[in-house]
């Protein structure tokens, strides 16, 4: 393996190592008055790398892959009902999750874009900018 | 400096000096601050990060990489700026030098002159992103909460506002500062 390839694979698999986060697999608890609400997702993931050498010696590596976001439901903790009782696993049926999985990014980017209402400058401004 | 036409040069550079010093250490921590945030950013998880970045760009104008850069620029523009006014302040005692000690102070500050401005839109893009975060992270829906820290959430709420204070002084002083080199300007 070349040192290319051998430093892109390591960043590669740090960008990995982040995404693969248990955050992402159980999102933070939301507390609310009578009840904490986990939610609970599955991350999927498929990778990649390869690399080569031509004729003139000079050679190419790189890596990739493609990650999925599939919520599969929640974890209901009721305050004032103790033990076992006061637990309640609410899974997504399969097509459920899936739907969800492909929107929950969508309706994100839906939310973010809303709220900013705004774009970013145009190439020119940031030039002038980024010469000042 | 006896000549009448650099009367009231002493005092604009005494002036100017002060909010230089002032100014540099402000942008400074400007600088740092944008550093901290974009490797804040970096350590998010990938799904919150992709969309923080996204919200981020759309609501300041630029990424966080991009301001990092600006504020490096702007921090040598002042030291460049600074080092100028040095030396017009050294060669003050002989008028016939100060003319040329003028036209390199002119060099180093007319690009800053020329964008004012944009540059005081841009930042002013980025001070009311930082105190509105506190009513923004209210808004976010709860489902979406649940995909931040409560450390991401303690940072939006109370540490954001004060650093869009922090801007909003820093474009009071650049203000100050372009009022200054206009004044310095009128002399030949």
């Amino acid at each position: 393996m070349g040192e290319d390839l051998a430093s892109a694979l390591k960043g590669f698999l740090e960008e990995m190592k982040a995404m693969l986060s248990p955050k992402i697999v159980f999102g933070e608890p939301i507390v609310m008055e009578d009840k904490t609400i986990i939610p609970v997702v599955r991350v999927g993931l498929v990778a990649g790398s390869g690399g080569g050498k031509g004729k003139e010696g000079e050679g190419g590596s790189g890596c990739g892959g493609v990650g999925g976001i599939n919520p599969l439901g929640i974890i209901v903790v009721l305050k004032d009902v103790p033990g076992f009782e006061g637990i309640k696993i609410m899974a997504f049926p399969s097509a459920l999750g899936q739907a969800l999985g492909e929107l929950l990014p969508k309706a994100m980017e839906t939310f973010m874009t809303m709220m900013a209402g705004k774009k970013p400058l145009g190439e020119e401004e940031k030039e002038k900018l980024l010469t000042v | 400096m006896a000549e009448k036409k650099y009367e009231g040069l002493l005092e604009l550079l005494e002036g100017f000096q002060k909010t230089c010093s002032s100014l540099t250490a402000g942008i400074r921590e400007f600088s740092q601050g944008t550093k901290a945030s974009r490797d804040e950013m970096k350590s998010r998880s990938f799904l919150m990060r992709s969309f923080a970045q996204k919200d981020f760009e759309s609501n300041t104008g630029m990424s966080l990489d991009e301001w990092v850069e600006f504020s490096e620029r702007l921090l040598s523009r002042f030291e460049n700026i600074s080092a100028a006014v040095q030396r017009i302040d050294e060669v003050k005692s002989d008028p016939s030098r100060i003319p040329f000690a003028l036209n390199e102070f002119r060099d180093a500050s007319s690009s800053f002159l020329e964008r004012y401005n944009l540059i005081i839109e841009a930042l002013d893009r980025f001070a009311i992103y930082m105190l509105d975060m506190p009513k923004k992270t209210e808004s976010i829906p709860k489902p979406f909460r649940g995909f931040m820290s409560e450390e991401d959430r303690r940072r939006m709420v109370e540490e954001a506002p004060k650093a869009g204070e922090g801007i909003k002084k820093l474009m009071t002083e650049l203000k100050t500062a372009k009022e200054q080199i206009t004044d310095l300007y009128r002399f030949p």
